[in-house]
């Protein structure tokens, strides 16, 4: 065995040891970048963001902070609060209906799976090839500006894939354990409520935290249907690319108010990054 | 209890689908609302013969897709295989490379056009230090391109390396501790065990990575809006700007039927290869 593998301190570990460290450093210093200069950018008073070359020693500041919540191009105080109350309402619709619908498909093999694989694809649709009969119907409903919109859209986006996810948290739930329930008198119903529901209750949280994601980062609904009453966060962010240029101070300031309440929701769900990304198959 | 869901999703995908078949054969217009009629497949057969904006936008879409797997699929596997070893800090790594997935792409787009800025950035200014001299990013019409690419794989390449080592991870040991023991190598374990018993799944990523790439809008938008000239104006794009700024609402759905047709082609085909896994 000596001689295939090589013993834990002899040059050849070390020098691989030092190999994957340095792979590690390249992929954090590449990936943190971005996010670490956003950040600065933030802070960094105005005369050191428009010079050549860049300034990396500055006096930290929150002016741009002030300066974005203040500023009537980028309405981020309305963006914030837009943003949340489209979330809150999307998430209030899409976790009861999609918990009903997955526990039907979970339990009942209604379809025969057919019908979930129709679902999953409006998930993919192009937003951009959906938003035109979208923009004329709302057009005609007097619906342009308003949030009721963005909640209708932003509901029938994220309950496909909600659906999905659901399904594998209520499929890992024995149906022994809710048939003996049934057996000693319950309704269905009752069994839902009592024995199901809370056992899948994680799976509801980590949900409700994708579909705000999805919700709260999305961009091209939100800047087509809305023009100042009904502005989200990330139209918001965007508004800082005015007529006169691009404000960077004020719009790394906002894009750090609108990107670190994920990273916080992304830490909560580390463990379900994966399984909400490919739908619940790979866990 | 699935009704309710199931009338949501088929009334709100139906009645617009039904709508914008029925917008894609007239020649409705919002500049020019006194020509509207009904004109069969003329817009179709215009974006398929005549349109050679279409045309330029589908080879621009093609090579974004393209550029961007070849950059993610290698390094996605490459960070997999990394993080599937054991080392001090590994889950610490695993957690910071899932801060891009979850980052507004429009909010930190506008923070990487910074990057890329030609005076302020610090992208330039690290060329000029390192190389001595640094491209045009976003004004040259290749490294526009190029640029998007290098965008969407610092925020996307994340999804595949996770994605993979969860598949890494799910691996049976026998198959390797023998082949060790038989004398092979690591690149033979790699080429011959790992590479074919993660097909599958590597076949999937990318799928759901092309799905992705197809949609590209809000990266566009915050980076090169197009530009310069035409050079990264993709499909998408190409959509926006003749039914949103143009308003050739007629002609624009007949190009977004034919665009959301190909996607729920390439759909079916991953969520058929993901349900069998």
């Amino acid at each position: 065995m000596s001689t295939m593998t090589s013993s834990k301190n002899s040059p050849t570990s070390l020098v691989k040891k030092a190999l994957i460290y340095l792979a590690v450093a390249l992929i954090l210093i590449a990936t943190l970048t971005p996010l670490v200069w956003m950040v600065a950018t933030s802070i960094k008073p105005e005369p050191d963001i428009l010079v050549t070359p860049p300034r990396f020693l500055f006096t930290p500041t929150l002016d741009h902070y002030w300066f974005a919540l203040a500023a009537p191009e980028a309405p981020l105080v309305r963006g914030l609060y837009n943003s949340l109350i489209i979330s809150l309402a999307t998430i209030a619709l899409v976790v009861p209906i999609s918990a009903l619908a997955a526990y039907g498909f979970a339990r009942y093999n209604l379809g025969g799976g057919h019908l979930q694989f129709y679902i999953l694809t409006v998930k993919m649709f192009p937003p951009i090839a959906a938003i035109i009969p979208f923009f004329v119907i709302f057009q005609n409903l007097n619906l342009l500006d308003n949030v009721i919109a963005l909640i209708i859209l932003n509901t029938l986006f994220n309950l496909p894939f909600a659906i999905w996810l659901l399904y594998g948290f209520f499929k890992e739930i024995p149906a022994d354990l809710e048939e003996s329930a049934m057996i000693e008198g319950s309704t269905r119903f009752e069994v839902f409520r009592e024995i199901v529901l809370p056992l899948v209750a994680p799976g509801l949280a980590v949900t409700a935290i994708f579909s705000i994601l999805f919700t709260w980062n999305e961009f091209l609904f939100a800047f087509i249907l809305t023009r100042s009453q009904a502005v989200t966060l990330t139209v918001a962010v965007s508004g800082f690319w005015t007529h006169r240029g691009i404000l960077w101070g004020p719009l790394s300031a906002a894009a750090t108010v609108c990107v670190i309440p994920m990273f916080i929701f992304a830490l909560i769900i580390q463990r379900y990054i994966v399984r909400g990304l490919t739908f619940g198959a790979i866990k | 209890m699935v009704s309710p869901s199931l009338i949501i999703v088929f009334a709100l995908t139906l009645y617009p689908l039904f709508y914008s078949i029925y917008l894609s054969t007239r020649s409705y217009d919002l500049t020019a609302l006194w020509k509207d009629a009904f004109i069969g497949f003329e817009n179709y057969s215009h974006a398929l013969n005549e349109d050679a904006y279409l045309a330029e936008a589908l080879l621009a879409t093609f090579k974004f897709a393209a550029g961007s797997l070849l950059v993610q699929i290698p390094l996605g596997l490459g960070i997999a295989l990394l993080l599937n070893r054991e080392f001090r800090g590994r889950r610490l790594v695993r957690t910071i490379i899932t801060l891009p997935l979850v980052a507004a792409p429009i909010a930190i787009g506008l923070v990487w056009k910074y990057m890329y800025d030609m005076k302020f950035g610090i992208i330039p200014y690290f060329f000029q230090v390192v190389f001595g001299s640094s491209p045009h990013w976003l004004a040259d019409s290749t490294m526009a391109l190029v640029s998007i690419i290098i965008y969407d794989s610092w925020q996307w390449t994340p999804f595949v390396a996770l994605i993979l080592v969860a598949g890494l991870q799910g691996l049976p040991q026998e198959p390797f501790e023998s082949a060790t023991i038989y004398g092979a190598s690591a690149v033979q374990r790699f080429r011959y065990l790992t590479l074919p018993m993660i097909r599958p799944l590597l076949v999937i990523v990318a799928l759901l990575r092309l799905i992705d790439l197809l949609k590209l809008w809000d990266p566009v938008w915050a980076l090169t809006r197009g530009g310069p000239g035409i050079a990264t104006q993709v499909v998408s794009w190409y959509l926006y700007r003749i039914g949103f700024l143009y308003l050739w609402v007629g002609y624009t759905a007949s190009i977004a039927l034919m665009f959301l047709y190909l996607i729920i082609i390439l759909s079916v085909i991953a969520l058929r290869r993901i349900a069998r896994l």
